[in-house]
């Protein structure tokens, strides 16, 4: 059903891609799994730092909204910090997603949530009370995980 | 025509309508386009980007339309506009379009929704435009009103060739038809038949034309004609056209079921990964909401844990008497006979749990037990890990410290000696830990059961607001008007509210659907709707199980006093059921052809052709599409019990005369009382007059005096039961139902006064099982 819209947006994404960001399928057959790596954005704690995001689409998509979420660990408020590491978009929630929405939306939602967490929006609430807190630690952390997990 | 040239395609429809508007756009397509370009340019001087998409190219115009938009403001009024009339309306929405999606800037005829080829459009009140397809998929198969861009609601799109036209400018007088349900008006015919194709019971196979009649007619031609078999959690579930689900053989549908569709190295992936199973019940569920809700409603989890775990992990028990083993391991539950038959009567700590004996149950203590309980031990505190030690304690330190002792049972409460010893029993039960735990323990193993909550499908879906509709029952008349206040008024008024309640609830509490769930009961109770046409308008507007319409409907059934309103209305409910079983419905036309000839009702000729060509356009793969032409009629004469549509093609064919259906005819069953009757009639009598009178008809079930059953527990078994041996003699196959029917007179009697459709899984395993015996 939306296969043709998704191999579009790849086609879309591969050619010109929007600043660090780059897609690939995870499985060259399967169209629905893909591979991004999300460059950490200058500015943030995770600058220069190289991270794994997995974006899953549902077999109804764009009808239903795709799922994003981190294969490298990150100290992030909206980001689960387990071994799934969820992200939490506004936009990707089901009364909130449009059959619109491009995937390429998607992604740069989700770097511009690097450069600027919603912590009212938080899936980690630690986290986000130190970031709005405390600032200078959360930074610290934020760039010490990603000099551990995101610079390989 | 292919499906590669739709807009030509359309532009031989340009003659027939522009003759028909009068608009002076005449001359059909391409010169629509033209003078739109003409207008841009004078209007906004960007002439220059119609060169991008060039005049061949049915969206280019489309494309000027949204660049155009912002600046009508500004710029000159287009002469061609100025003459249509309502150019006030049309400003209004060029400011609206200005919101448009501005990077559709190449698709051409492209949908931006599919990137599928724009076959008609679909214009919205917002007039973003997709194409037909994807609207109707939102209207009718999402049963989602909202625009697929700006999801603006629009309670309706217009259905057109025309790729420019603003929906302002549309006239009723425009329209060959309109369906109110879906809320769709058509422009012509045609694309009103290319619709209501999409939504027949098509075979999915690629080169079959065949229209089945429901759901189970669709599964049976599949399995006699084809050898295949569907998925049915995808039937019931899947948001996808009859023709766009998949056929299986029986060992592929294993494999669908339990892995998902993923073929290594295969083109064309879906990415499902099968459906989850619940491991208590061994059944499999459409997807991880689905098996989440079911969790929530049949299984148990206990609320301390969750409350501890921060609740992303959740651990189900099979049923209460597991999460009670739980309780009385891992808490402190109350072993009062009277707070075991409440249930749920259980502490996180041992202080918790003696206050609640202090509080509830002082007169068991005798006065040193009191004042032990008052004592706090203080030993057993640890903030940094308030649970594990403590239950180590609980089995290790007995007798060493007298203060640390949960308290006794014995002397906790006021019991007789056979009650301690049953609780002794219990205890001893939970100290070793025998077979029914550890039973339990293997089936709670948190890979198997652990759900992940669905992101906000449960609150959203019962949003706290009920109250809000009671007080607006007043407002809705549905017997008639209130007068005095008489205790059956006022249980009448109660008997409004509920069901007030629970269609917000299912509605939920969207106002304005509720305000048209308001205005169909009004209508059918003017009647100038018929009952099957109210079904069919609840389907549309309600996207909820057939459990929950079920209890509705019959909700609303009984606050009809007029008799026939109300067994019409059970009965068309039930011959609805007969036919979708619980299957998703599809609205509007529902397998019965508006207004369409016989020819392509029966998928012969042209027709056929064209259901294929509608197929491979909304294909993923597009093989070629061979038209066969008479296939039907051998399937209908060999295989196919069913007699074609013809006879019921009729059906809302002109817009007042509804009565003709042959559902409704056979509505006003002569012995049936209404659903508090009890059985007494025989289930064979009544059925016989509808079936004879109907004979060329879907065969109607029998309007059974216990419609509880059949709602709750109508299963594909039965129906499939009664049609098979639909072959033999009318009266035959009744007369073996009847005795059939009869026999489970024990699920009859037991059941008919529960209230109905409860989805209580018990009756309906027990109707099923029963029923099964003579299929």
């Amino acid at each position: 059903m939306g296969s043709k819209r998704i191999a579009k947006e790849l086609a879309e994404l591969t050619e010109s891609p929007p600043e660090g960001i780059t897609v690939e399928l995870a499985n060259e057959s399967d169209i629905y799994q893909w591979k991004v790596y999300m460059d950490g954005p200058e500015g943030s704690p995770y600058h220069n730092g190289r991270f794994l995001v997995k974006l899953s689409l549902p077999t109804e998509y764009p009808f239903k909204p795709p799922s994003v979420s981190f294969g490298t660990k990150i100290y992030h408020p909206n980001v689960t910090n387990d071994d799934k590491g969820s992200m939490c978009l506004g936009m990707l929630r089901a009364d909130e997603w449009k059959p619109s929405s491009k995937i390429a939306a998607v992604l740069e939602f989700a770097r511009q949530l690097l450069v600027e967490p919603m912590p009212d929006d938080a899936v980690e609430g630690r986290i986000a009370e130190q970031y709005k807190n405390d600032r200078a630690r959360y930074d610290e952390i934020a760039r010490e995980w990603t000099r551990k997990y995101a610079m390989a | 025509m292919s499906d590669t040239q739709p807009p030509q395609g359309s532009g031989s429809q340009g003659p027939k309508r522009g003759g028909r508007r009068g608009r002076g756009r005449g001359a059909g397509q391409p010169s629509a386009r033209i003078e739109n370009s003409q207008q841009s340019t004078e209007g906004s001087g960007k002439g220059s980007r119609s060169r991008g998409s060039g005049p061949r190219r049915g969206g280019g115009g489309r494309d000027k339309q949204n660049r155009s938009a912002p600046n009508k403001d500004s710029g000159p009024e287009p002469s061609g506009q100025s003459t249509q009339g309502p150019t006030t309306v049309a400003e209004d929405k060029g400011k609206k379009a200005a919101a448009a999606p501005a990077d559709d800037a190449d698709d051409g005829e492209i949908c931006f929704i599919c990137a599928s080829n724009v076959e008609h459009t679909s214009v919205a009140p917002c007039n973003h435009r997709t194409c037909h397809i994807c609207a109707l998929r939102l209207r009718a198969l999402y049963k989602n009103k909202a625009c697929a861009h700006c999801r603006t609601e629009s309670s309706y799109v217009i259905f057109t060739n025309d790729h420019v036209k603003p929906f302002q400018d549309f006239k009723d007088s425009d329209f060959s038809q309109k369906d109110d349900n879906l809320g769709i008006k058509y422009e012509n015919n045609e694309i009103f038949e290319d619709t209501v194709l999409l939504l027949r019971y098509n075979c999915p196979d690629t080169d079959c034309d065949v229209a089945c009649l429901g759901w189970p007619d669709l599964h049976r031609h599949v399995k006699s004609k084809h050898g295949k078999v569907m998925c049915d959690l995808c039937t019931r579930n899947k948001k996808v056209f009859t023709h766009e689900h998949e056929l299986f053989t029986v060992a592929e549908l294993r494999k669908h079921e339990k892995y998902g569709d993923h073929v290594p190295g295969a083109v064309e992936q879906s990415g499902f990964k099968g459906h989850p199973e619940c491991g208590f019940c061994r059944q499999r569920f459409y997807g991880d909401d689905e098996l989440y809700a079911h969790c929530r409603d049949r299984h148990e989890r206990c609320h301390i844990c969750d409350r501890r775990s921060g609740s992303r992990q959740q651990q189900y028990y099979i049923d209460y008497n597991a999460l009670e083993d739980h309780f009385q391991k891992d808490h402190f539950l109350c072993l009062d006979k009277e707070c075991l038959e409440k249930k749920f009567v259980v502490f996180e700590s041992e202080m918790d749990m003696k206050a609640h004996q202090l509080e509830c149950h002082p007169n068991g203590l005798s006065k040193d037990a009191r004042r032990d309980a008052r004592t706090v031990d203080l030993s057993s505190f640890d903030y940094r890990t308030p649970y594990q030690p403590q239950r180590q304690r609980r089995g290790a330190g007995r007798g060493r410290d007298p203060n640390s002792e949960p308290l006794p049972v014995s002397s906790a409460q006021s019991l007789t000696r056979a009650q301690i010893a049953y609780q002794r029993q219990m205890a001893i039960q939970s100290a070793q830990s025998v077979s029914t735990r550890s039973f339990g323990g293997q089936l709670t193993r948190n890979d198997t059961q652990t759900v992940h909550a669905p992101p906000r499908t449960p609150a959203s879906r019962t949003p706290p607001v009920a109250s809000t509709p009671v007080p607006e029952l007043q407002n809705l008349s549905l017997g008639h008007d209130s007068g005095s206040a008489t205790p059956e008024e006022q249980a009448r008024r109660l008997r409004h509210a509920a069901v007030i309640e629970r269609a917000a609830n299912l509605l939920g509490n969207d106002q304005n659907k509720l305000n048209e769930f308001r205005s169909k009961v009004s209508t059918y109770r003017t009647s100038a709707l018929t009952a099957t046409e109210l079904i069919d308008a609840f389907f549309s507007l309600f996207d909820t199980s057939t459990n929950e319409l079920g209890k509705l409907v019959k909700e609303l059934a009984e606050i009809y006093e007029n008799d026939s309103k109300r067994t019409a209305l059970l009965k068309a409910w039930n011959d609805w059921r007969a036919i979708n079983e619980d299957y998703p419905a599809l609205p509007g036309p529902g397998g019965v052809l508006p207004g369409m000839s016989p020819s392509t009702v029966n998928g012969s000729g042209a027709g056929g052709k064209r259901v294929l060509r509608l197929k491979s356009s909304t294909a993923q793969s597009s093989r070629s599409a061979v038209g066969r032409s008479g296939a039907l009629p051998s399937g209908s004469s060999s295989s196919n019990p069913f007699p074609p549509l013809s006879s019921t093609v009729s059906k809302k064919s002109t817009a007042a005369t509804n009565n003709n259906t042959p559902w409704a005819t056979a509505s006003p069953a002569p012995s049936y009382a209404g659903p508090s009757s009890r059985p007494a009639p025989k289930p064979s009598n009544t059925p016989r007059p509808v079936n004879t009178r109907n004979a060329e008809a879907f065969p109607a079930l029998p309007a059974a005096p216990k419609p509880n059953v059949l709602m709750a527990g109508l299963t594909r078994g039965t129906v499939r039961v009664r049609w098979d041996g639909r072959d033999a003699p009318n009266s035959n196959a009744w007369t073996s139902g009847g005795s059939g029917t009869s026999t489970p007179g024990e699920p009859e009697s037991d059941f008919g006064e529960s209230s109905a459709g409860g989805g209580k899984k018990g009756k309906g395993k027990k109707g099923k099982q029963t029923l099964f015996h003579f299929g």
